[in-house]
């Protein structure tokens, strides 16, 4: 019988196995930029706040506290001078087969805010991602929207009790850490840790299911940033059994 | 320790950041190799690494720490290359790895393409911890260093990836069997 070791033994071997990889051609392009690049130099006076006695540690953490705070409070009052966000334009009792343009997904990484769409025929599905690397580390976390035109969201148990929702006007059901039922929708990342909220939204008489996946690091910003592209959700019925969308999304989407 | 050599290169140095840079770019190169499955994407990986070492060297504020320190921006550079190539394809949710699998059958089905499929089919994460573990043999608490996060994540993505790659080992040994009975 094999055992974790035997599998261990196996992938170490095929990891050290010769590749053939010969760097030189790097390491010569890479020299030949330095000339070109420059170090950034620390922005910290070096040693200093070492030397600094408590008081004007405190003093100084006490100044970076307030700095915050007034630029937090500014922001915060810079963000609700235009007021609640418009209300959606679309109403889910009376879709006009003409009124969405066919809009296509993002692709590549989206670089600035710009308005998409997406027809799905009945048991399609279509995502994208938002990923954010730390610039400190290496670690990543990222916010995932799936749509799906499907009979039922819900197909596998779990999760919380669907509750009633009204996402960007349209009326349905939303259930919070749920398992999806479908492989295509679980987020490419550590399985298993992210909270999917499933939403499954009646366009006149389709059901479009939208599933918000996101990681346990994801910030509230992003989540609420996320929660914002399905507010944007303009959608119709089309065809006979298919569904189309358009929406909105800010820089940093793709479908990767 | 390259200590000295750090210290130099930190301070414009490009003959002692020649010879930081040489000590390592294959090794640098054979890693992201390795959690990229792309040669031309580890190359750029590699590539942007060592020019982030340099631009960013004044700034690492403990020479000692120069190495794990070196393997997050590499692995920050693999992160970015793998971001830039990303597309939206169905995951695959690996079998569960519940079912022991005989030794003989497993040796007998194991090859280089079955390992290569499973290793893609985990993600990007769980190849990054698996090669810093297993190939650069860096313990866990380097890996967590270098990777920035705690070791009882690392542990924990190790497992998980391990297992995967044993399932998906299990997944395929099945699939070659069932093909040769038919």
């Amino acid at each position: 019988m094999s055992t974790d070791r035997d599998v261990t033994r196996i992938v170490r071997s095929w990891l050290h196995e010769d590749a053939h990889e010969d760097a030189d051609r790097v390491l010569n392009s890479v020299l030949d930029q330095l000339e070109t690049t420059t170090q950034r130099r620390p922005w910290w006076p070096a040693r200093r706040f070492l030397s600094m006695n408590n008081n004007a540690r405190i003093a100084l953490a006490a100044a970076a506290v307030v700095v915050v705070g007034l630029i937090g409070y500014e922001l915060l009052i810079a963000s609700n001078v235009g007021g609640p966000p418009p209300a959606p334009s679309s109403t889910p009792s009376a879709p006009t087969a003409s009124e969405l343009p066919a809009l296509p997904m993002p692709g590549a990484r989206v670089s600035s805010a710009g308005e998409y769409g997406w027809t799905g025929e009945l048991g399609s599905v279509a995502g994208m991602h938002n990923v954010v690397v730390d610039d400190g580390t290496s670690a990543f976390r990222q916010t995932q929207i799936v749509f799906a035109v499907e009979n039922d969201c819900f197909g596998s148990p779990g999760g919380s009790t669907p509750t009633t929702v009204t996402a960007a006007g349209f009326h349905g059901l939303y259930v919070e850490a749920y398992e999806p039922p479908d492989e295509r929708i679980v987020m490419f990342t550590e399985q298993g840790l992210e909270t999917t909220g499933a939403y499954a939204l009646a366009i006149g008489d389709r059901t479009l299911c939208v599933y918000l996946s996101w990681d346990p690091t994801t910030t509230a910003a992003e989540l609420a940033a996320a929660r914002a592209v399905i507010e944007s959700l303009r959608a119709e019925p089309v065809g006979a059994t298919s569904i189309r969308i358009t929406f909105t999304l800010e820089a940093g989407w793709d479908t990767g | 320790m390259d200590t000295d050599l750090v210290r130099l290169a930190q301070n414009g140095d490009k003959g002692a950041f020649t010879s930081l840079a040489a000590a390592r770019a294959d090794r640098f190169l054979a890693a992201s190799h390795r959690i990229l499955r792309d040669l031309s994407l580890a190359e750029d990986a590699t590539q942007q690494a060592l020019l982030s070492i340099w631009r960013d060297l004044p700034q690492l504020r403990d020479p000692a720490r120069f190495d794990a320190w070196s393997y997050r921006l590499l692995v920050r550079a693999c992160y970015a290359e793998a971001g830039q190539t990303r597309r939206w394809a169905p995951n695959i949710r690996l079998l569960p790895a519940d079912e022991p699998i005989a030794a003989d059958e497993l040796s007998s089905v194991v090859n280089r393409d079955q390992l290569d499929r499973g290793f893609r089919r985990i993600s990007l994460d769980h190849r990054t911890v698996v090669v810093l573990h297993h190939y650069l043999d860096l313990p866990l608490d380097q890996v967590a260093e270098a990777l920035g996060i705690p070791v009882g994540t690392v542990a924990s993505r190790l497992h998980y990836a391990m297992r995967a790659l044993r399932a998906a080992l299990d997944a395929d040994a099945r699939s070659t069997t069932r093909k040769v009975a038919q």
